[in-house]
């Protein structure tokens, strides 16, 4: 069984053929490594970290911030091997349909293709994620055994459901570097580096094809890989970094012709306290508060506006989480009161819970991250993140609950108290999910794409990006099945590149 | 036995009685607003909504929410408010107003807390007719 190579030990000035190399070690890297066992062509995958973590290789990840204020740039992600998997929480949901929709009232917005063209893909991602049979929606095993989801009025939202991750013995979800580094090193077409760092992509002169990748290592080693084909899998981050900063031939970056990468960025808003929601009965399948386990796999419920809403109204995505419970003020007393006593419901045995609510940011070209003039010690030029929210966003937010609040009412199961009233407050108590998009966005136009619909860099023949910086829209669901499902896609077509 | 002799027992029954009667008292002031809440409650002077005013559950829990409603409102004018709200009625049920409500949108928010607009407009209609 072939180990890792430290990439410290390279002889320094070695140039390192292969046919692919993949570039980051991350869930999108491994899962696309694991999907490509077997070609009949060799691959070589390079990761900057080890096998833990390490607070040098974890410090070049530093970067500056403006704007709303976000996680810190070498706090949001991991660099070591597995990458942000070391860190996730395991929660999965697929797109859905309208996710993937070119919308008039959404600049910017639509995939190149539909939820149907990764459909197929979806099984095997959930499989690499170990998070059970995929049910997601199909969810009559769950209710049958748990109790029967809230009840709503016809209207915007329903519930839907999450899956989780296989957490292990109740700890973990699936980290990937831990959980395939065995399997990766039985495949006899596939050779690890860890501790490499590429620094640079090297384009021929004519910027058409990419000829070798600069490698360093905190040690001060330096070596190339001269691959005929590669492909970026380094977060929606660390990829527009380093296809900014290769910018000897083409000199405002690689796939940057028309001003995209780095542009777009995005994360999930998850502020944990958004609004109050009031059972008037008091009961609620355990399913919406807490993670259970039914039918193989761990669940748990979320309310979320549905396609046909969301298009009617111009919505984006949110999916909303019953989280712990809480008392009600003299106000919300009152309101219960009133309300309850107009519908005529005995209210005496409600309960109160705090609602959380991730929702999706529209796409915006100046959420930007760009290059600073700093550079890390190994001397790339370090990143600067321009961070924002717009009063479109807020409001979206705000219109979602109010068709929630009204649901509930209409079915007389409760009310809700929305807690914030302008965007300002709402960033008071901002959480983000560290969901990192958008920033080598795909599309058919290289003028609205860095990638094209097979995620190869426009304009450059043997460049690909795979993970969820290829984002065009994101959706409100996690990005980790998503990008899993788009990164199997791409191994068939690397597959059928190379036959 | 002499006077002497009996004056304790009968002190330490007269306050023994006295204890009980005390508590009996105290558990009748807690207990008679639940039993005879009708004689309890807060008599309010009536007023030119007092038909409207009969559709709520608890008038004070109403000014409650209506003074929340009535300080974010601007120009509120209560006659006008009551004469949409009963033109809305219309002879119907509150409960048929909602769903009214509820079918179009037609939401108020007090403090955040989202109610159907006619249980909204009565919160309001019952503060401002508490205004001297």
């Amino acid at each position: 069984m072939p180990a890792f190579i430290d990439a410290r030990s390279v002889t320094k000035g070695t140039a390192l053929e292969t046919d692919l190399a993949i570039i980051g070690g991350g869930p999108a890297g491994i899962s696309l490594a694991l999907a490509l066992a077997g070609a009949p062509f060799r691959v070589l995958l390079i990761e900057s970290g080890g096998m833990q973590f390490d607070a040098a290789t974890q410090r070049l990840y530093a970067g500056v911030e403006n704007g709303v204020a976000y996680v810190p740039l070498e706090n949001t992600r991991l660099r070591y091997f597995g990458g942000c998997s070391n860190h996730w929480g395991g929660w999965c949901r697929p797109l859905d349909p309208v996710d993937f929709e070119k919308h008039d009232w959404l600049s910017w917005s639509g995939w190149p293709f539909s939820r149907s063209e990764i459909e197929p893909y979806f099984a095997r991602a959930q499989s690499l994620v170990e998070a059970g049979p995929f049910i997601y929606d199909d969810s009559k095993p769950w209710t049958k055994a748990l109790g029967a989801p809230l009840r709503l009025g016809n209207g915007g939202l329903y519930t839907t459901y999450f899956q989780f991750s296989k957490q292990r013995d109740g700890v973990l979800p699936t980290h990937f570097g831990e959980r395939y580094a065995d399997d990766l090193k039985h495949i006899a077409n596939l050779t690890v580096y860890l501790h490499g760092n590429v620094t640079g992509l090297r384009l021929t002169h004519d910027g058409r094809s990419l000829t070798r990748l600069d490698v360093a290592t905190l040690s001060g080693n330096r070596f190339v890989v001269k691959p005929k084909m590669a492909v970026v899998a380094t977060g929606g981050i660390e990829t527009p970094r380093l296809l900014l900063a290769s910018n000897d031939v083409m000199p405002t970056g690689i796939g940057n012709a028309h001003d995209l990468v780095g542009r777009f960025f995005a994360d999930h808003p998850i502020p944990g306290q958004t609004a109050t929601l009031v059972v008037f009965d008091g009961r609620i399948a355990p399913y919406y508060q807490l993670i259970q386990t039914a039918n193989g796999s761990n669940f748990r419920a979320a309310l979320a506006p549905g396609d046909s809403w969301r298009r009617r109204h111009g919505l984006s995505g949110a999916l909303a989480t019953v989280e712990g419970e809480v008392q009600l003020d003299g106000i919300g007393l009152a309101a219960l009161a009133e309300t309850a006593g107009a519908l005529g419901i005995d209210a005496s045995g409600m309960r109160a819970f705090t609602l959380g609510c991730g929702m999706e940011l529209a796409p915006d070209p100046d959420r930007r991250l760009s290059l600073a003039s700093e550079k890390d010690a190994l001397g790339m030029r370090r990143l600067k993140l321009e961070m924002s929210i717009s009063d479109d966003d807020f409001a979206r937010y705000r219109k979602t609950l109010e068709e929630l609040g009204r649901q509930l009412l209409a079915a007389r199961t409760g009310m809700i108290r929305l807690l914030h009233h302008s965007r300002s407050e709402w960033l008071s108590v901002m959480q983000w999910g560290n969901h990192h998009m958008g920033t080598a966005r795909m599309h058919h136009d290289r003028r609205q794409g860095v990638v094209d619909a097979d995620m190869k860099v426009h304009g450059v023949g043997n460049l690909y990006v795979a993970g969820s910086a290829v984002f065009p829209t994101y959706g409100a669901s996690n990005p980790t099945l998503n990008l899993l499902a788009l990164v199997l896609r791409l191994a068939d077509h690397l597959r059928a590149k190379f036959r | 036995m002499s006077v002497a002799d009996k004056t304790p027992i009968v002190r330490r029954s007269f306050i023994s009685g006295l204890m009980g009667v005390v508590a009996l008292m105290g558990i009748a002031a807690l207990e008679a607003p639940r039993l005879f809440p009708g004689l309890f409650a807060k008599r309010y002077p009536p007023t030119a909504f007092d038909d409207l005013f009969a559709l709520l559950t608890d008038r004070e829990n109403a000014i409650r929410i209506g003074t929340v409603l009535v300080q974010t409102g601007r120009g509120l004018d209560v006659r006008s408010m009551a004469a949409e709200l009963r033109r809305k009625l219309g002879g119907h049920s509150l409960a048929v107003a909602i769903a009214d409500d509820l079918a179009h949108s037609r939401l108020i928010e007090a403090q955040g807390w989202l109610l159907p607009e006619c249980v909204g407009e009565l919160c309001a209609i019952a503060a401002m007719a508490e205004r001297p």
